[in-house]
């Protein structure tokens, strides 16, 4: 009677003890490998816009170096900066500088951040296929954008009203369309704010009278959407094609930008491998246009 | 007994309770966490920009933190998907409950049971694919992404915690009621509308109310049909944006501590505080607080 409990306590002890030895040796394997485990894993985030691209810089970047594990993940410019600061990031992804607020808080905690331009990208304005549309000026673009022209009729182009989308406040495509075609005023009320590039090029393939930008690269994959030709200022007509935007005749575009927190050697290969002719081929297979080889050679590490 | 066997029972009891206060004390947490994060803004000067009646969190022209357009399209979903999730579901639990036969309320049953199981992502999805271009062509629309394709979606969902609970109701009626109706000469359908229903509509309201906590607080599915603009709007075409929506896609960017992040944790405590009061009521609806609501036969 007295012994029974005490077999079943003593048991449960010893199932507990094991559990907790158990438990704490892992800890201390796991402790042990993690500095190795860390310097072979690179984590790049950031910017929506360059997830396809930085997915496949980091594909090919894996396939020379076969030890390396190297995830990317998207969620806006912003995320990835936030993420710098938290320390769950060693390459951010940008598709616009951070700014001066951002670039203090990344300071307060003791990171200087190196900033790196990899590629250049231009926003498509793409409209459904069945829009008349066959041009627009940067003031037209303006109006529609924010919500002072409301129906294709004051373009010229049918008589519907105009539904805009815009990609959410967080993705720097949109900081980059509320300064550059905005100039600094606000999207229009009746804007729809989109999570991606993707749910954008998705809704206006769909709908006819949609208007929204998007990364060229994103734009150019769907052939269910039609890129907007920008009208500059003489008569000029100018498509977002890999020649207009290398020569900069086509006004709407960015860098594409690396910051790099970290010293670590492989924070540095991999910046540049994407520097490098092998990453510079796959920016224009997808859409973007590459750096010049000189400012890429003065920007190697 | 000896002394060591009451000291394992003693531990045993013990470490439940524990395990029964963790909850308790998360939800107060949760709670107190919530409401912590919302003073900052309730007691600043920028208190005011919660009133306008915009929301535009990142502006350089002016930005406004405006609850209306939001708490808008929050209200206009939900009452969409209850008044479409209501009769269907009601007529459904009672078809379960009163006209199927054993061997088809059971199939009927674990199929309603499945719908609650699949995950919002994969529901909003299959509404992006295909209820949204068939709101857009059946009624003629520009756009399928509105109010009322989020509150169909979200009826759909709430379906099944309606139909469930509004089962139970239902069965928990006195067969003498029925028996008795039928005696008196009233037809199947007299006495189920009259009689039945009326019985158990206390039931009914709650797994109501509790359908309601449920469309509320979904997220995932109304971010990907809604259309995402904070448009202060009573029109069910028209694009809205909704409280979950906007919290899950801005708390992943926003920077801490600033006016937006703490607009967004009001955004969550006024959620939060609807819901729970909600549930509460039909707790207590259950729990027969609120009494006094039988038929009169």
């Amino acid at each position: 009677m007295v012994l029974l409990p005490l077999l079943q306590c003593s048991k449960l002890m010893r199932r507990l003890l094991s559990v907790i030895v158990s438990s704490v040796s892992l800890m201390g394997c796991s402790f042990g490998s993690r500095p190795e485990s860390r310097e072979r894993m690179l984590r790049v985030k950031g910017s929506d816009t360059m997830v396809i691209l930085m997915s496949v810089m980091a594909e090919r970047y894996m396939q020379r170096h076969q030890d390396v594990r190297v995830s990317v993940t998207g969620g806006g410019t912003r995320s990835g900066i936030a993420s710098m600061i938290n320390g769950t990031c060693d390459i951010v992804a940008a598709s616009r500088d951070v700014t001066k607020e951002e670039l203090e808080l990344t300071k307060k905690n003791g990171l200087t951040p190196k900033k790196l331009v990899i590629a250049k990208d231009a926003i498509a304005i793409i409209v459904n296929p069945s829009n008349p549309l066959r041009s627009a000026t940067l003031e037209d673009l303006g109006k529609i954008f924010s919500g002072r022209a409301a129906n294709w009729n004051e373009l010229g182009a049918g008589n519907e009203p105009i539904i805009v989308y815009s990609r959410e406040s967080s993705s720097g495509t949109f900081r980059y369309m509320q300064s550059q075609v905005l100039h600094d005023r606000d999207f229009g009320k009746q804007a729809r704010f989109m999570s991606s590039n993707t749910s954008i090029v998705d809704s206006v393939s769909q709908e006819r009278s949609a208007i929204g930008y998007v990364s060229y690269g994103h734009a150019r994959a769907s052939k269910s959407v039609k890129c907007l030709p920008i009208k500059v200022q003489p008569v000029e007509i100018i498509s977002p094609t890999i020649d207009n935007l290398k020569s900069g005749r086509y006004p709407l575009s960015r860098d594409l930008l690396l910051y790099i927190n970290s010293d670590r050697k492989l924070v540095r290969s991999f910046a540049n491998f994407c520097l490098s002719e092998e990453g510079q081929k796959t920016a224009v297979e997808y859409g973007y246009v590459p750096i010049d080889s000189k400012t890429a050679a003065v920007a190697a590490l | 007994m000896s002394s060591l066997s009451m000291q394992v029972d003693w531990v045993w009891s013990l470490i439940m309770r524990i395990a029964a206060s963790t909850t308790i004390v998360c939800v107060a947490l949760i709670f107190l966490f919530v409401f912590r994060e919302t003073l900052p803004v309730l007691l600043g000067p920028d208190v005011t920009k919660l009133l306008s009646d915009q929301w535009r969190p990142v502006s350089p022209v002016h930005e406004c933190f405006g609850l209306l357009p939001l708490i808008n399209g929050s209200f206009l979903v939900t009452t969409i998907a209850i008044l479409f999730s209501l009769p269907v579901s009601i007529m459904t639990a009672t078809y379960i409950a009163y006209i199927a036969r054993p061997r088809e309320s059971q199939i009927l049953k674990a199929i309603i049971e499945l719908l609650a199981s699949i995950p919002s992502v994969v529901v909003g999805f299959i509404g992006l694919v295909f209820l949204v271009p068939l709101v857009k062509e059946v009624l003629g629309l520009q756009s399928g992404l509105n109010a009322l394709t989020g509150g169909l979606i979200l009826g759909l969902m709430a379906a099944p915690t309606i139909v469930t609970l509004a089962e139970d109701a239902l069965r928990a009626v006195p067969s003498d009621y029925r028996e008795a109706s039928l005696a008196l000469g009233a037809s199947e359908i007299t006495t189920i509308f009259r009689v039945l229903i009326p019985a158990a509509s206390r039931g009914i309201l709650a797994a109501a109310l509790l359908g309601l906590g449920r469309i509320m607080g979904e997220t995932m599915a109304v971010l990907m049909v809604t259309g995402n603009a904070p448009i202060l709007t009573l029109s069910p075409l028209s694009p809205v944006r909704t409280i979950t929506a906007t919290i899950a896609s801005e708390m992943g960017e926003v920077v801490f501590g600033g006016t937006h992040y703490h607009a967004l944790f009001v955004l969550g405590a006024l959620l939060l505080s609807v819901t729970f009061v909600i549930n509460l009521i039909a707790q207590l609806i259950i729990g027969g607080k609120f009494g006094g609501n039988r038929a009169h036969v």
